[in-house]
């Protein structure tokens, strides 16, 4: 998934952990858009037809489309295409050796297509309409985390960190909170903020990694689906607590894609998540509750 | 949807064991938890400072012996089998994360 994994376990055992970077390397071969040879990759090639998909994969696009409709169309599966058209066309490690006059030109498309997706779940099927390829993205990533640590709860109270999307089981067995940074975007290697996390998740969204020059203007991952393009945003992170990591990762992105005003307002409209934004102006901007997991000494 | 998000922000008491992998790199995670466990040890200790003339000039205590059928002096196991308690983690100094949110 082109980010690094870390996944602890607070158990008096040692638990088998042997089986986690396999799942890993499975998950990344059936969801990722930039394996020739995947699952996402095959199903991305059959647009306009019916076909049959793994659980895996059924499960994925399933918590996508919800994500669709929780986010009122923010975050959707079928920008794989506004990305290309983006300079977005292969795996960031790749795209910084290659100039943007290399990069295919694709036609965006404003984003709606996502509502004529078809899915089947007792036949494990998913019928694409014509062009709505997809990019499964941070939902695969947040997904994966959310699994792997319910799968190795059953050693322990479980962490499990994919590229900054966590998901926490429950409390360690201290009975406190995971302490857990939030990065700061202007100092790499920094922390602005310290949460303790009893149970649920965190994701941050940015655009402060995965960007790059296209045309003389600085482009990055986070795609408006209104317009097809880079967000415009005057967020450079956001970074959200929710139930579970799935409902962090939609709300973070949410948040970026909205701006600080609306989307510090969509997340105050929902009780059950707190957030940190910060600007591009170096301004922090923390949600109203975002103080019940702000560490403090006793 | 409506589900409340747990969370603890008094940060006591020593974890259990944790087991970590990294895919990738490894992250040092156990660092803060051994830093913690060493400052509480430390902040037990006592000055050793001489006391004021004031305070040096007072009476000393009287002792009181213990009730009859009670030994004194120091604690005494009560059981072959037990766990040493674990000892407290400091308050002041927040623990080093774990992990760190970022974007990606």
């Amino acid at each position: 998934m082109g980010t690094q994994v870390t996944a602890v376990v607070d158990a008096e055992a040692l638990p088998s952990l042997d089986q986690v970077p396999l799942w890993f390397a499975g998950w990344e071969k059936t969801l990722s858009r930039f394996r020739e040879d995947g699952e996402l990759s095959r199903l991305n090639r059959t647009t306009g037809t019916r076909h049959s998909v793994s659980p895996t994969l059924l499960e994925v696009l399933q918590a996508s489309l919800a994500a669709a409709v929780v986010s009122e169309g923010l975050v959707v599966p079928t920008l794989h295409d506004a990305m290309l058209a983006e300079g977005y066309d292969r795996s960031f490690d790749e795209m910084i050796a290659v100039s943007s006059a290399d990069r295919k030109r694709v036609a965006s498309r404003p984003d709606g297509l996502w509502k004529s997706i078809e899915v089947n779940q007792v036949e494990g099927s998913v019928h694409l309409p014509l062009g709505a390829r997809l990019d499964l993205g941070g939902i695969a990533k947040g997904w994966a985390a959310d699994r792997a640590a319910r799968m190795l709860s059953a050693s322990g109270p479980a962490l499990v960190d994919a590229g900054g999307d966590i998901s926490v089981t429950g409390p360690p067995q201290d009975g406190y909170g995971w302490p857990i940074g939030v990065a700061d975007p202007y100092q790499p290697g920094k922390t602005i903020e310290l949460l303790m996390v009893e149970a649920g998740g965190i994701a941050t969204s940015g655009r402060d990694r995965r960007r790059w020059m296209q045309d003389g203007q600085w482009k990055h991952h986070i795609i408006d689906p209104r317009t097809g393009l880079s967000a415009r945003t005057d967020v450079l992170t956001a970074t959200v607590l929710a139930p579970d990591v799935l409902q962090a990762e939609v709300a973070a992105k949410v948040a970026l894609i909205l701006g600080s005003r609306e989307g510090l307002q969509w997340i105050e409209e929902r009780p059950w998540l707190a957030g940190l934004l910060v600007l591009g102006n170096g301004e922090l901007c923390p949600s109203s509750r975002l103080h019940q997991y702000q560490w403090s000494a006793v | 949807m409506t589900e409340k998000l747990s969370s603890g922000h008094k940060p006591q008491g020593l974890p259990g064991l944790k087991f970590l992998i990294t895919i990738g790199a490894l992250a040092g995670t156990f660092s803060g938890w051994a830093f913690l466990a060493s400052r509480n040890s430390s902040g037990a200790s006592t000055s050793s400072a001489t006391l004021p003339s004031a305070l040096s000039n007072m009476p000393l205590p009287t002792l009181v012996p213990p009730p009859g059928g009670v030994s004194g002096g120091g604690l005494v196991s009560t059981s072959g089998t037990s766990v040493p308690r674990k000892p407290l983690r400091a308050v002041s100094a927040p623990p080093a994360p774990v992990v760190v949110s970022r974007s990606s």
